[in-house]
């Protein structure tokens, strides 16, 4: 075929460019030996650690900033971080710490001051109000996790603006590796919280200097076991190990990639070509196919996980006024065919909101009063006012885009026809849309879901008192409020456990606001055999000073 | 006219697309009713399986059978199909017999108006329709219908502008034909030939489309499915359960192949010498 | 020639700035922000953080103040609300120049490879190699690229391990993703070229060069070819323009870190910002070379531009 010579020409000269201009810089993600290459689902938001809140973050953060403890990886038992040791007053409200000879990974000393001013950038979003503007008040950060530190005295009066004077919060640096922190109330999770990212320190001088720019992975200065190295854009963020670390030589690994594919059927074909090692997510469609197969199943694990998967019904709807028709609805479900047939990952059908292993004396009990029961269902529906659902207008599920929700939705709709003779709709709606809609009150039944804060029941009680946001049903149930109040107040940890069972049962039996379906199980992919020092918890906290490469 | 219709005729890959569309609107109209399992009913604890005598497409991972499930989404892809290339038709048709026809000023703001839909980014215009208006299926057909037109009124515009100056439609005008008389009688029935063959065009498109629209989950909601929704989640698992991909992409390929023949076929009937569009 | 040029120029500019302000307008006044969150923000930090992106004050003012940034020299796009640690500038360049150089080898990958074949076929109109040949470009048109994208990446990949899976780290990453682009746009040149060609070569001065004793293939490489390309370009502009912001499709199944998937993702976290930068982007881009084919298409076809 012939061509004229200048287009030809021209041709070629855009094919030079164009691989010029592509921006290859080679697989920066295998280089070394000892480099774990993680699947990390998403293009990282934020690397300051007062402002990460999405899982992806977290994990990055954990290898970069330490806080005064560390979780170990097995247990998530508090373990010494910065700090060395610590000590706690009887009555459980006042914690000293004492930290050891650390310095960030510039070589400035670390001091107890770096941890005050993190918190206090974290407790002080920039705000308008005259009383509230300080000298470095931009360096100040609205941060969506600051709530975790409302256990700290005072801190929830000084974010909430009821308090001027920031030395009445109750952290006190007593020395330059002395730290005390007053509680608001006894707090038995306060030291797991101590090792959150939220509660890590932030080189004061470096984000004073920079600004907003302190996290460009050239510029961050952290404390943790890993330091950033590279970052590309929508493809990886490397980080190496710290050589100022104070526990380097407990660090196994050379260096930690974090890819950010967010396609979960990309990730796992970069998987299954053995271009990562651990993906941290799973579709949910695959799984009866992988654990079909003996060679696959031992490479999808999917330990339990702190976190509860619920439909929310709207109490705002004259429908729901009645508790009957709530708990015909929930009577209805058959939970154990939707653990075993949908999501398929052994979760725990669940009855109540509290997942049973959230704490070894928690007791693994579930309120037993709405497991699935057709026939009662039919009973309580009729006693509602709505026999064999005659009456009652079309039931709405909605629920945020997904296939696992979609798939759930279908099932409860399909067992709310068969066993009630109720019309179902669903309703799919984007992210977004979804939440707003839910905040508005623009639902009759809303797909929801709790991931806990930290390892007691209480973190899945809390959020659904009357006046907190993340309610969005519209009920109030004074019981409920008034058993809350006094286990928080209760030093006994039986009797504070029994209080709390016994708000569960009224949130799950009596008068629910909701319908909780199942307990979360964490799927992920992670080549077996390769690595060690990586347990599966139920908080899918893996901090990653402690992984290594398992010798062959 | 008629010798269009005997050109179509002699040609046999497009005499065969009809067959093939004839056939799969007869499977996919009068199969549903044939089966007796419904698209949707669901059997969890069966889940995905292969192809056999009892499923002999197989069934998907929430044990509905696959059979049903394709035969109904054929229904709504070709459904899909026909109202956006209607929607498309009507809209674009008279968007740009008016601009061609009338010219100057309406015409280039007209055409404006087509330009800054064509520059908006298409997906995210669907995004923010289903974001308004939920998703549902009409807002599937909006959104590939509103985008559809677009081309559409562009060809039309430039036919019409084209016939609008030639000699048999100045003599109309002169002799006191109206210019709507003038535009229905003399110009549109000339400008026929590409409206038809982009027309029969559009249909495969927009079906390719619906089925992207599917893949970024913004396509017709479960439990309704189209060819386009079940090819994306077979396409997903087609490692893990072949069947879920083989079959509606069969359906879908031998559908889109027919339109295509049938098009190329109608193209040579109406416009034998020079093939340009 | 260049009076009218500079008419198009303006009226582009007009149509970008209509684009603008009407994705503005459309995402802001859609349900759901960038802050609402499955977990609920404290209503303190929502302030803050309206207040630091000024969602607080009124939308027409909030407009006014992005025109303003757009129009400064060099222009500013704000900082993506997702990503803050980055200029919406910063985060689009890279992506870009992703997009433009896949979508350009894209282009001419299926120019070589679809004006061969078209001719190819034509050279043997009707026989056995003619019905090949169209057959093929034919399953380009009947799957979607979605489909083929993971098929290619199974065989090519994950069973024989010859390519790399995904990504966009190295020269051979862009073999299946172009693999799997130019499936259809091969097929849809290949056919406008092969029918060009058979209707040009039952033309005058086709018939001439002939009869002038031309070999057959000179006749039509040389002198029926050029006649049968025109629609080629006037399909090229739109098409281009498309290839040029990416495709969703391709960069998820391939984890290309491309424009198009930009847009999607940061429509759907509503990064206000991250948006508007890239509409901006992709729309200019789409106006540019619409401009440049009608203006290539003039060059070739005097009569076609006037007709448009």
């Amino acid at each position: 075929m012939k061509v004229p010579g200048p287009v030809c020409r021209a041709a070629v000269v855009a094919v030079l460019v164009v691989l010029c201009a592509c921006g290859f810089t080679g697989d920066v993600s295998r280089h070394g030996d000892r480099v774990l290459v993680m699947n990390n689902m998403a293009e990282p938001g934020h690397l300051d650690p007062g402002l990460v809140t999405a899982a992806e973050d977290q994990r990055i953060a954990l290898a970069l900033f330490e806080g005064l403890t560390v979780p170990d990886p097995q247990t998530l038992e508090p373990r010494p971080g910065v700090a060395e040791s610590w000590e706690v007053s009887p009555d459980g409200r006042r914690y000293r710490f004492q930290l050891r000879a650390t310095t960030w990974s510039d070589g400035v000393p670390l001091v107890a001051a770096d941890f005050r001013h993190a918190w206090r950038r974290v407790l002080t979003p920039p705000s308008s109000d005259p009383r509230r503007q300080f000298a470095d008040q931009r360096h100040y950060i609205a941060s969506g996790s600051a709530e975790l530190l409302y256990v700290i005295a005072g801190a929830q009066a000084w974010h909430q603006g009821r308090l001027d004077d920031f030395d009445q919060v109750g952290i006190r640096v007593l020395g330059d590796r002395l730290l005390e922190v007053e509680l608001e109330r006894p707090t038995p999770w306060f030291l797991e919280l101590t090792s959150f990212p939220t509660f890590a320190p932030v080189p004061r001088a470096v984000v004073e200097g920079l600004g907003r720019d302190w996290t460009r992975i050239d510029h961050l200065v952290g404390n943790g076991p890993f330091r950033p190295v590279q970052r590309r854009l929508g493809d990886l963020l490397r980080v190496e190990r710290n050589p100022r670390y104070w526990d380097r030589d407990a660090v196994g690994l050379d260096a930690i990639v974090y890819l950010s594919t967010d396609q979960i059927d990309t990730a796992i074909d970069q998987y299954l070509a053995g271009e990562s090692d651990w993906v941290r997510s799973f579709n949910p469609k695959k799984v009866r196919a992988w654990r079909a197969d003996p060679e696959l199943s031992r490479q999808l694990n999917a330990p339990p996980f702190l976190a509860t998967y619920f439909y929310r019904f709207n109490l705002r709807r004259p429908e729901f006024r009645d508790p009957r028709l709530r708990r015909a609805l929930a009577l209805a479900v058959d939970r154990e065919a939707i653990t075993r047939f949908v999501t398929g990952l052994g979760e725990l059908p669940a009855l109540g909101i509290v997942p049973p292993y959230v704490a070894t004396d928690w007791g693994g009990a579930q309120p037993r009063g709405l497991a699935y029961d057709p026939a009662r269902a039919r009973a309580l529906l009729a006693e509602a006012g709505f026999p064999g659902g005659r009456g009652l207008a079309p039931l709405t599920i909605a629920f945020n885009t997904d296939v696992k929700n979609r798939a759930i939705a279908e099932a409860i709709q399909e067992m709310w026809q068969r066993e009630l003779g109720i019309e179902v709709r669903l309703e799919n709606r984007e992210k977004r849309v979804h939440v707003a809609r839910e905040k508005d009150g623009d639902y009759l039944i809303s797909r929801g879901s709790w991931i806990a804060d930290f390892s007691d029941p209480v973190t899945f009680l809390d959020f659904l008192r009357a006046g907190r946001a993340s309610n969005r049903t519209g009920w109030r149930n004074d019981d409920y409020e008034r058993l809350l109040d006094q286990a928080a107040d209760c030093l006994d940890r039986a009797r504070r456990l029994e209080l709390l069972r016994a708000a569960e049962e009224i949130l799950c039996v009596e008068d629910p606001p909701i319908l909780p379906i199942f307990h979360y199980n964490t799927a992920y992919l992670l080549r077996p055999g390769k690595f060690e020092g990586l347990h599966a918890n139920p908080r899918n906290v893996h901090p990653p000073k402690f992984i290594r490469m398992r010798d062959r | 006219m008629r010798s269009a219709g005997a050109r179509f005729r002699r040609h046999r890959g497009a005499l065969v697309g009809v067959l093939v569309l004839v056939l799969v609107t007869m499977a996919v109209l009068l199969g549903p009713a044939l089966l007796d399992r419904p698209p949707e009913r669901q059997d969890l604890a069966l889940g995905p399986t292969a192809p056999s005598f009892a499923h002999p497409f197989g069934t998907d991972y929430e044990g509905r059978d696959l059979l049903a499930r394709v035969l109904a989404g054929g229904r709504i892809s070709l459904l899909v199909g026909l109202v956006a290339t209607l929607v498309s038709l009507v809209i674009g048709v008279v968007w740009g017999a008016v601009a061609g026809f009338v010219g100057g000023r309406l015409d280039r703001l007209m055409m404006r108006i087509v330009d800054v839909l064509y520059g908006l980014p298409y997906m995210f215009f669907v995004i923010i329709l289903m974001v308004w208006f939920g998703r549902s299926l009409v807002n599937v057909f909006i959104g590939l219908g509103a985008i559809s037109w677009l081309t559409m009124a562009r060809i039309v515009r430039a036919e019409v502008a084209g016939l609008a100056g030639r000699d048999f439609v100045l003599a109309s005008r002169l002799a006191g034909v109206s210019p709507l008389g003038a535009l229905l009688r003399h110009v549109l029935p000339n400008a026929a030939g590409p409206i038809i063959v982009y027309g029969t065009l559009t249909v495969p498109r927009v079906m390719i489309e619906e089925s992207f629209l599917s893949f970024l989950g913004l396509g017709v909601q479960p439990p309704a499915a189209s060819w386009g929704s079940l090819l994306a989640e077979g396409a997903s698992l087609f490692r893990e359960y072949p069947w879920l991909l083989f079959f509606p992409a069969l359906l879908l390929s031998a559908t889109l192949l027919a339109l295509n023949f049938v098009g190329d076929g109608l193209r040579e009937s109406f416009d034998p010498g020079e093939a340009r569009r | 020639m260049i009076r009218g040029f500079l008419v198009r120029l303006g009226e582009g500019a007009l149509t970008l700035l209509v684009i603008v302000s009407l994705s503005f307008f459309m995402q802001r006044l859609a349900p759901g922000g960038p802050f609402d969150h499955e977990r609920e923000l404290p209503p303190e930090t929502r302030r803050a953080l309206e207040a630091e992106w000024g969602l607080d004050r009124p939308l027409g003012e909030q407009f006014l103040g992005y025109l303003g940034g757009i129009f400064r020299l060099p222009p500013d796009l704000k900082r993506s609300m997702t990503r803050p640690d980055f200029g919406v500038t910063e985060l689009i360049a890279p992506r870009l120049a992703v997009s433009l150089s896949l979508g350009l080898v894209v282009l001419l990958f299926s120019l070589v490879l679809g004006i061969g074949l078209g001719a190819l076929a034509a050279a043997r109109r009707n026989g056995f190699l003619d019905h090949a040949v169209m057959a093929l470009a034919l399953l380009g048109l009947a799957l979607p690229n979605f489909v083929i994208g993971p098929l290619l990446k199974w065989v090519f990949a994950i069973e024989l391990g010859w390519l790399p899976e995904s990504r966009w780290v190295s020269p051979a990453s862009m073999v299946l993703p172009v693999l799997a682009t130019s499936a259809l746009y091969v097929a849809i040149i290949a056919r406008m070229v092969r029918s060009g060609l058979v209707a040009a070569l039952g033309q005058d001065f086709v018939r001439a060069a002939r009869a002038r004793g031309f070999s057959e293939r000179r006749v039509l490489l040389v002198h029926a070819l050029p006649a049968a390309l025109a629609p080629v370009i006037a399909w090229l502009g739109p098409a281009a323009a498309g290839l040029a912001v990416g495709s969703v499709v391709i960069e998820r199944v391939f984890d290309i870190p491309g424009l198009g998937n930009t847009l999607i993702d940061a429509a759907f976290n509503r990064d206000y910002t991250m948006v508007m930068g890239a509409v901006i982007v992709y729309s200019a881009i789409l106006i540019a070379l619409n401009l440049l084919a009608d203006l290539l298409l003039l060059r070739v076809d005097p009569r076609i531009g006037e007709r448009r």
